[in-house]
């Protein structure tokens, strides 16, 4: 259909035309328009919140790296309860252990009749 | 015969391309905005916009960029005509007070031939912007940017049995329109 119709040839020669003879102001603008367009940064800057996101993460992993790394330390000794000799400490239990004993004497027996209340 | 003013070989480097398309770009802006500052800078801005899909492959440049600058158009003119019915408003008119082409310098020609050209420019602009948009897009980038149908299509956002519609309907527009020509 084109190649019978003398429109569009006509608008190509003419489209041409206007392109090769572009003023040169017009041509200045252009290369300096794809000079900036070209030094612009390669990527668009990130949001900050992505940026304190990343820092985060960044920290956390080094903190759970350092505590995976060190040596752990020996724990630290709880207060120890000041016993004057062993001989001390045998007495004390020694008299717990009586007055557990006298009290488990005096406490009533767990027989099939005394659940009954015989 | 087929049209075909792209390259066999597309260049590799985004630099070559810009400079390669950066003038056919500016005057297909210009036939379709009617403003030779407005189509600066939507190049330009189509430019910037390109320059963030540098890591795409290169044959992926060409489709991308006239993708690119069609959607730059389309915007301005969306606010061209606000601006337009603003101005109407106010009893003023923002078209171009001369032709782009008569701005051209180039002693050599012949005056008659140069004005003629320079009416027949004026008269394809007018009948380019008067064509629905996806016509005027089929058009202009099939027919003058020279990309081929797939290419067309992809620029677009739409399949080749559209672009060959909108081609066959804003051909059968323009022979209405430019019946002075025949």
């Amino acid at each position: 259909m084109t190649s019978h119709d003398p429109i569009t040839p006509r608008a190509r020669q003419l489209f041409d035309a206007a392109v090769d003879r572009l003023d040169a102001h017009s041509a200045q603008s252009l290369r300096r328009a794809r000079r900036l367009a070209l030094e612009a940064p390669a990527k668009p800057a990130r949001a900050p919140f992505a940026l304190v996101s990343t820092g985060a993460f960044a920290a956390a992993v080094l903190a759970l790296g350092l505590a995976w790394w060190l040596p752990t330390r020996p724990a630290a000794p709880t207060e120890a309860v000041p016993v004057a000799s062993a001989l001390e400490l045998d007495a004390m239990l020694t008299a717990e252990d009586a007055a557990l004993y006298a009290w488990l004497g005096d406490a009533p027996v767990a027989t099939e009749d005394a659940e009954r209340g015989l | 015969m087929p049209f075909d003013a792209a390259p066999a070989a597309p260049p590799t480097r985004l630099d070559d391309f810009l400079a390669q398309v950066e003038r056919r770009a500016l005057r297909m802006a210009e036939l379709a905005l009617g403003h030779r500052e407005d189509a600066m800078d939507a190049v330009q801005d189509a430019m910037i916009k390109l320059v963030a899909y540098r890591d795409r492959p290169a044959s992926e440049w060409t489709p991308l960029f006239w993708s690119i600058l069609r959607s730059q158009v389309t915007d301005r003119h969306r606010r061209n005509g606000v601006r337009r019915r603003f101005l109407s408003v106010l009893g003023r008119s923002d078209e171009p007070a001369e032709d782009p082409l008569e701005m051209l310098p180039d002693p050599s020609e012949d005056p008659a031939q140069r004005h003629a050209d320079a009416q027949a420019w004026a008269a394809l602009g007018r009948a380019l912007r008067g064509l629905p948009r996806r016509q005027r897009e089929a058009y202009l980038l099939r027919e003058l940017q020279g990309l081929d149908v797939a290419q067309t299509a992809a620029a677009m956002g739409c399949s080749e049995g559209s672009v060959k519609t909108h081609l066959f309907r804003a051909m059968s527009a323009l022979r209405i329109q430019l019946e002075d020509w025949r």
